[in-house]
């Protein structure tokens, strides 16, 4: 796995710009239309990265944040009013934050992409024909890395949405009757996948493994 | 009349509480700036001899796990 020395995103903007400026005249409506759809994402992550650059600088301790209070805090009408507005920012900010906290984040998502690969490989020996394997091969050689990785965490995001939520609680970790058997998930660790993230992965690469059998032998 | 539903930080700006969680002994105070809803920050709300204080976040990891459990609170609820 390729250790980023700049962000994620920044790395996919670079591409990106770069792609858009050296195809020949007969890709160009096609790439276009991918390549501006890609700086935009790029664009729209950079700036939650701003943001949360900010919310960092403004919550973390520093020696004028402690005020005395009178009485304890709560949401009032205005704020769960503002909160209907906020929360998609918070939502995306708190995606940011888990991938790309500096120092962690390229861990986070090399790990997510990683436990995929890792999960697939071994389905795949156990479930799909030598052929089936390597149309499989074919395709990820088709794409490039950065394209590879984004499918994936797209796959695992979509997996996430369909599992049921009761089953977790909020640090993710599965609170249901299942008898699965999770890899360790500490914070202080390098692995960062929660059960939560580690039952997406088994869902989107049984995805995967569906379409590729589908495929014929 | 105090408004213990708004707070004004070192700042001077006046933010709206929009969110309270309780975890693990903590309590977290999500507050925003009604004014420009990017502006966001978070605070721990803690009480000594018998005082109630706001204070910052120990690190990025703690503002990381208050915005998960922010997320994982609210996405909750719309579900």
């Amino acid at each position: 796995m390729v250790v980023f020395r700049e962000t994620f995103y920044e790395i996919l903007l670079y591409f990106y710009n770069d792609l858009l400026y050296n195809v020949n005249d007969s890709e160009v409506n096609e790439m276009e239309n991918l390549d501006l759809s890609m700086v935009k994402i790029a664009q729209e992550k950079a700036k939650e990265r701003e943001i949360l650059q900010n919310l960092y600088l403004k919550s973390i301790q520093n020696g004028k944040m402690r005020q005395e209070v009178h009485g304890k805090k709560y949401p009032g009408k205005q704020g769960k009013q503002v909160k209907d507005n906020v929360k998609p920012i918070i939502f995306s900010l708190a995606t940011v934050a888990v991938g790309l906290t500096v120092g962690i984040g390229t861990i986070e998502i090399s790990d997510q992409v990683s436990h995929y690969n890792t999960v697939l490989e071994q389905k795949m020996e156990q479930e799909l024909t030598t052929s089936q394997i390597a149309a499989y091969q074919k395709d990820q050689d088709m794409g490039n890395l950065i394209t590879n990785t984004i499918e994936k965490l797209g796959e695992i995001d979509e997996a996430k949405k369909t599992l049921d939520n009761s089953n977790y609680d909020i640090l993710g970790n599965n609170i249901s009757d299942s008898e699965t058997e999770y890899l360790p998930f500490d914070k202080d660790d390098l692995f960062q996948l929660s059960e939560k993230q580690q039952d997406a992965i088994d869902v989107a690469t049984d995805q995967v493994i569906e379409e590729y059998k589908s495929r014929g032998r | 009349m105090i408004d213990n539903s708004r707070a004004v930080l070192e700042n001077g700006i006046e933010y709206d509480v929009i969110e309270k969680i309780e975890w693990n002994h903590q309590s977290y105070i999500y507050l925003v700036n009604p004014k420009e809803t990017e502006d966001i920050c978070i605070r721990k709300e803690i009480e000594e001899n018998g005082k109630t204080y706001l204070v910052g976040l120990d690190d990025q990891e703690e503002v990381n796990l208050a915005l998960k459990l922010f997320t994982e609170k609210n996405q909750a609820e719309e579900n």
